[in-house]
């Protein structure tokens, strides 16, 4: 059985996540001077920026104006995930479980496992994970405020 | 053939930064060149990411992290070690891989400032030179209880 991906870039790393998951891309949006939330005609919706998610890496963030959204429908609304760019739709085999060390040790939660492209590992995300742990530090952030 | 005690022991003989380090042969699986991990995000700093084995996909490790060094850029003498624990395979990554060399002397506890006597059963000494032997079960226990 074969599934389909949008391979995505953040930083210098490619992940892949689930594209029935994803309900839309839009490209260079229209951040304005915050970009912790966006208005669409799904209303104001937050927007979860995968650099700051996933940890620093070595590459520059690019402009705003460049960088993709993806739509995710959730159960109550909508949220939109920066990513600095969508490469493709790939097919391929679902996902295998992480190795245990690694499992032991990460952010399992984020993470639905991987799967071998050229038999290069990618790592896929779940973001739905991702969305619910964004919302959970902001809510802390506005309870510290 | 040179004959060996029956209670010797044979080990991988490596080099991490200027130390040398020794794994028992019994839970060597292949030695690699190096090939870029891909990284995992929310890992800690020594869990470099993952590589695909032959089909295996395992977790690539830097000691020299784990015990406190910093990441070097892969050189041409850079290897990955496939090392066996249990169930558990695993990539590490040495500087240079030196000999295989057969042992059944004394170990004398190592005494040293920094993490690297967490990851040592001993030391010993091959040929005038100290090596390290490096307690595979006791890196994993490390980066266990390494915060990402």
């Amino acid at each position: 059985m074969s599934l389909h991906w949008y391979s995505i870039r953040s930083g210098d790393q490619t992940f892949l996540v689930d594209a029935t998951t994803i309900r839309g891309v839009r490209r260079g949006y229209d951040a304005g001077v915050a970009t912790t939330s966006l208005h669409t005609v799904h209303g104001r919706i937050p927007l979860v920026d995968l650099r700051d998610m996933l940890g620093p890496n070595d590459q520059p963030s690019p402009a705003v104006q460049a960088r993709y959204m993806l739509l995710v429908r959730l159960v109550e609304g909508w949220c939109g995930i920066v990513v600095d760019n969508v490469n493709e739709i790939t097919t391929a085999h679902p996902p295998s479980p992480l190795p245990p060390l690694v499992q032991q040790v990460g952010y399992a939660s984020l993470v639905n496992g991987v799967v071998l492209l050229d038999d290069q590992p990618v790592v896929v995300l779940d973001v739905h994970a991702i969305i619910a742990l964004h919302l959970t530090r902001a809510q802390k952030t506005r309870v510290i405020r | 053939m040179t004959q060996h005690d029956q209670s010797a022991t044979q080990y991988l003989v490596f080099r991490l930064g200027a130390e040398h380090y020794a794994l028992p042969l019994l839970w060597l699986q292949a030695i690699e060149r190096w090939q870029t991990p891909t990284a995992v995000p929310g890992t800690p700093p020594a869990l470099l990411g993952i590589i695909s084995q032959r089909g295996t996909i395992m977790a690539v490790v830097d000691v020299r992290v784990l015990i406190g060094g910093s990441i070097e850029p892969p050189a041409r003498q850079t290897r990955l070690i496939i090392a066996r624990h249990g169930a558990i395979d695993v990539a590490l990554v040495v500087d240079q891989v030196l000999d295989i060399e057969w042992y059944d002397g004394p170990t004398t506890p190592l005494h040293a400032t920094d993490r690297s006597q967490h990851i040592s059963s001993g030391v010993v000494l091959l040929h005038d030179r100290t090596v390290r032997l490096l307690d595979l079960g006791a890196v994993l226990e490390l980066l266990g209880t390494t915060e990402p």
